[in-house]
């Protein structure tokens, strides 16, 4: 073909795909968002008037109360212990990072409930700790149990994120104050934890969105302490109320939104800022007190850890007959006619999620980032939204969109696709950020120099470049879908189950054992997908290395 | 002695950093550790400064072993190559930092510190964030913070790489002129011959993680002990095995009756100050000339020369 001709070609092509993402970032995530708004404040035939919404909210004031008391209180512990846990983690010696690691890696990638299934087996009333050996009779439902069970259940994705802040440091810092005199001691407080406050403000503000969407561990062991999640989720299931959900999931998403505000000031901050040498190993003796607190704290909630992965794993290969437990593989039997086709169904959909969202992620933030169009940057950012909506909300959102023709979607296995999709590209696009601002911009231009279009750029520069960085957008897809629920509960017709909504209605219905073994099979699907990153990783740097010899 | 180290060894898995490492300083020197990158000066310099445990070999200064002691039991401050300064305190508390650890009072530490600031120039900063700084100010309040806790021995880890070709001049001259003000014993790394010649009473030269050779800057220069050193030091011309001459120390003519041509000019580099001229000489061999650029007189490609000078040793 002729070198114009292509040329053009090329052209109109790139700016077919720039439409298309554009295209389907409004069409799933914008125009479902603006749909709950329209459909949450649209009162029969008029909009709802300032009026009504303050009556709406007075009249949901207790469980506006119950959720902010929840996710501060959550927040407030998931963030102080998971400080100092991370602190432990970067005091201890290199072994025992390696196991910690290892430990937080898996307990992060775990499927939902588990916390709460953990919960009832050790502490319900029935439970192992609670009743058997402590022979207590006690409640474990209400806010203690929820806000014990999140702050243990966000515990593992903090202690890694602050890791990650506590790693990025300047090395030298540290070091310095150690030449100055410091001790163990003065170095945390002086030095270290004034230089993580906006790592532990980030941590602090995801955790309490988190919290605050959460409605599965409030729906089983919150008892009758009702928080906002659970009756957005309640109005639909039970109620069939969709507006009323609509209006609770947006009570949600204000606090959430504000709290996000903040979380992204202090994450541009950090950026900002981040220009120092990686920290490495520190070589910081372990003394002092605040060590030995720390030390203290993270024994005991890494025990916890331990203790509720090691309850599940039980729980699903035990059986209890006349009031005594045995090891049995009945649990696996019995839960055959649960997973039939739900396991491979989840798979698939993890799958496409997976590989579609990453490279989408990765094309839009090319678009935005290194192309530097301006309405692009507003896509970017309408792609990010998912990151603070309640789960609910954006399935909600989706029933609202997609249930007319021409877009009738509901019912369809499409349209859970298309929300495990659009929802993990908040994620896999700040991943594509990350790692399309290590690509050296000059290979661009060397790109053009030698002939090529902006098609050879995404073809030849982005994507070989971000490999690693798709696997990881990749991967975090697969495990979220996996694991997710919150988005997709709505939108699940009976017949098209996936593994999630398996475990949640046996966690429901007091199946707890049956419940553990999906839980297990999860885990163990999504340590298999990470398992097999982390082998490919080590085999593209063994690749990369003997090429660098060469 | 004021510093001995003696027989420093470091091991990293199986590479070996650090081989047999001795040397000494007087008290006040100020000596450089020079080589190539990937030579073990740095690593040196964190050993000395308690960063790195060493396998063998003992430190000790003013009379007392400190091999074991950590960093912070250490009468010893560093400065690292990116400075270390702590960006959530301003000048003055960066500059005080070390001094609550010396049972000073408040007022004591406040007082010592801003005596340390004027002395490096920067007292009107006092109360500034780091980042307000230019890099050879943040360079200053990094050695003020060093110099305040005074030390008895100072570790300078490649102090001016971070800083521009003018302000890396004057600020050489401004190290040496507070390290004799306070009379500090001093060791800096670096990898710019230059620096260690303009600033160092002594260098140290490193390949390998071996010492190659200490000496002051002519030593080094004038009696370089093996090829490495004549090859990292300066230019030369390598006659045989263990002869050589430096390009400067060869004179240059035209051909007369009494002295014939020995090679011709086949490349001119006017530099300035000097020139570089490249000989191709009739016996098959090339040499290396340069010239200060005196005369109007510039010798030009294609011109049959003759060469005088006298060859020198390795080691001698």
């Amino acid at each position: 073909m002729d070198l114009r001709k292509r040329h053009q070609l090329h052209q109109a092509v790139d700016r077919g795909i720039r439409w298309l993402i554009a295209g389907l970032v409004l069409l799933f995530i914008l125009y479902p968002f603006i749909m709950v708004f329209k459909e949450a404040l649209m009162s029969t035939n008029h909009f709802m008037t300032v009026s009504e919404m303050g009556e709406f909210v007075l009249a949901n004031q207790s469980l506006i109360k119950n959720s902010l008391l929840v996710a501060t209180t959550t927040s407030i512990l998931a963030t102080t212990l998971s400080v100092g846990i991370s602190l432990y983690y970067f005091l201890a010696p290199n072994w025992l990072q390696r196991g910690l690691s290892l430990l937080f890696m898996i307990t992060m990638i775990s499927p939902p409930f588990v916390s709460s299934l953990a919960y009832i087996h050790l502490f319900g009333r029935r439970g192992f700790i609670s009743h058997q050996l402590l022979h207590l009779t006690w409640n474990p439902y209400g806010a203690h149990g929820i806000i014990m069970m999140q702050t243990l259940g966000y515990l593992s994705l903090n202690t890694l994120l602050l890791i990650g802040f506590l790693k990025a440091m300047d090395k030298s810092v540290v070091e310095t104050a150690q030449s100055l005199g410091a001790d163990t001691n003065h170095i945390l407080l002086d030095i270290i934890l004034p230089l993580m406050h906006r790592g532990i403000v980030i941590v602090a503000s995801l955790t309490f969105i988190r919290s605050l969407a959460d409605f599965g561990t409030p729906s089983i062991i919150g008892g009758s302490f009702k928080v906002l999640a659970t009756e957005g989720y309640l109005n639909v299931i039970a109620r069939g109320n969709i507006q009323e959900a609509a209006r609770i999931n947006l009570l949600i998403f204000i606090p959430a939104m504000l709290v996000f505000i903040l979380y992204t000031h202090y994450l541009k901050d950090l950026t900002n800022r981040d220009h120092g040498n990686p920290a490495g190993k520190f070589s910081l003796r372990r003394q002092g007190w605040l060590f030995q607190l720390v030390r203290v704290i993270s024994i005991l909630l890494i025990g916890a850890l331990i203790l509720q992965y090691l309850s599940i794993i039980m729980n699903g290969f035990t059986v209890r007959y006349q009031g005594k437990s045995s090891l049995s593989l009945a649990n696996i039997y019995e839960s055959r006619p649960y997973i039939s086709s739900t396991f491979i169904r989840s798979i698939v959909y993890a799958l496409i999620a997976g590989v579609v969202g990453s490279f989408l992620s990765f094309t839009l933030v090319y678009y935005s980032q290194v192309r530097q169009i301006k309405w692009m940057k507003w896509i970017d950012f309408i792609a990010m939204m998912p990151y603070i909506m309640p789960g609910t909300f954006f399935g909600l959102g989706y029933i609202f969109a997609f249930s007319k023709s021409p877009l009738k979607l509901v019912g369809t296995s499409l349209i859970v696709v298309l929300n495990v999709t659009f929802k993990q590209l908040a994620f896999a696009t700040k991943m594509a950020s990350g790692s399309l601002s290590q690509i050296n911009p000059e290979l661009y231009q060397s790109t053009h120099d030698l002939g090529g279009s902006y098609l050879n750029e995404l073809k030849d520069v982005v994507f070989p470049l971000s490999k690693e960085g798709l696997y990881v957008a990749f991967i975090n897809g697969f495990t979220s879908t996996m694991t997710t629920i919150g988005s997709i509960i709505f939108l699940i017709y009976p017949s098209q189950k996936v593994a999630t909504l398996v475990l949640f209605d046996l966690v429901q219905s007091g199946k707890y054992r049956l419940a553990s073994v999906i839980a297990c099979y999860i885990m163990l699907i999504c340590l298999t997908a990470n398992g097999l990153y982390y082998l490919v990783l080590k085999w593209m740097k063994k690749v990369r290395g003997n090429v660098s010899i060469r | 002695m004021y510093l001995s180290v003696n027989h420093l060894s470091k091991w990293y898995g199986d590479y070996e950093a650090l081989r047999d490492i001795t040397f000494e300083v007087k008290e006040g020197e100020l000596l450089a550790v020079l080589g190539p990158s990937g030579c073990g000066k740095s690593t040196l310099l964190r050993c000395l400064g308690g960063f790195e445990p060493v396998q063998s070999g003992d430190i000790y200064l003013n009379h007392e072993r400190i091999t074991d002691l950590p960093p912070e039991l250490r009468p010893v401050a560093t400065v690292f190559q990116s400075y270390g300064l702590f960006p959530h305190m301003t000048v003055l508390e960066n500059v005080k930092y070390g001094l609550k650890f010396l049972s000073l009072s408040r007022q004591e530490a406040t007082k010592k510190a801003l005596a340390m600031l004027e002395r490096v120039e920067l007292a009107q900063y006092a109360h500034q964030a780091i980042h307000d700084l230019s890099g050879g100010q943040q360079q200053r309040v990094a050695l003020a913070r060093s110099l305040v806790i005074e030390p008895d021995l100072l570790l300078l880890d490649e102090p001016l790489s971070n800083l521009d070709a003018k302000l890396r001049v004057s600020m050489r001259e401004e190290i040496k002129r507070i390290q004799q003000d306070l009379h500090i014993t001093t060791i800096f790394v670096t990898h710019d011959q230059e620096e260690a010649f303009s600033m160092a009473d002594t260098i140290l030269l490193m390949n390998q993680g071996n010492v190659v050779q200490t000496g002051s800057a002519i030593d080094i220069y004038e009696h370089p002990a093996e090829v490495f050193v004549l090859d990292f030091i300066g230019k030369s011309n390598l006659l045989a095995e263990n002869c050589y001459v430096r390009p400067e120390k060869i004179r240059m003519g035209l051909p007369t009756k009494n002295q014939p041509a020995q090679g011709e000019i086949c490349q001119v580099v006017f530099k300035g100050e000097i020139i570089e001229y490249d000989i191709h000489c009739f016996d098959g061999s090339n040499l290396s000339v340069v010239t200060l650029n005196q005369s109007d007189y510039l010798f030009q490609v294609g011109t049959k020369v003759c060469l005088s000078y006298t060859e020198k040793t390795l080691g001698g």
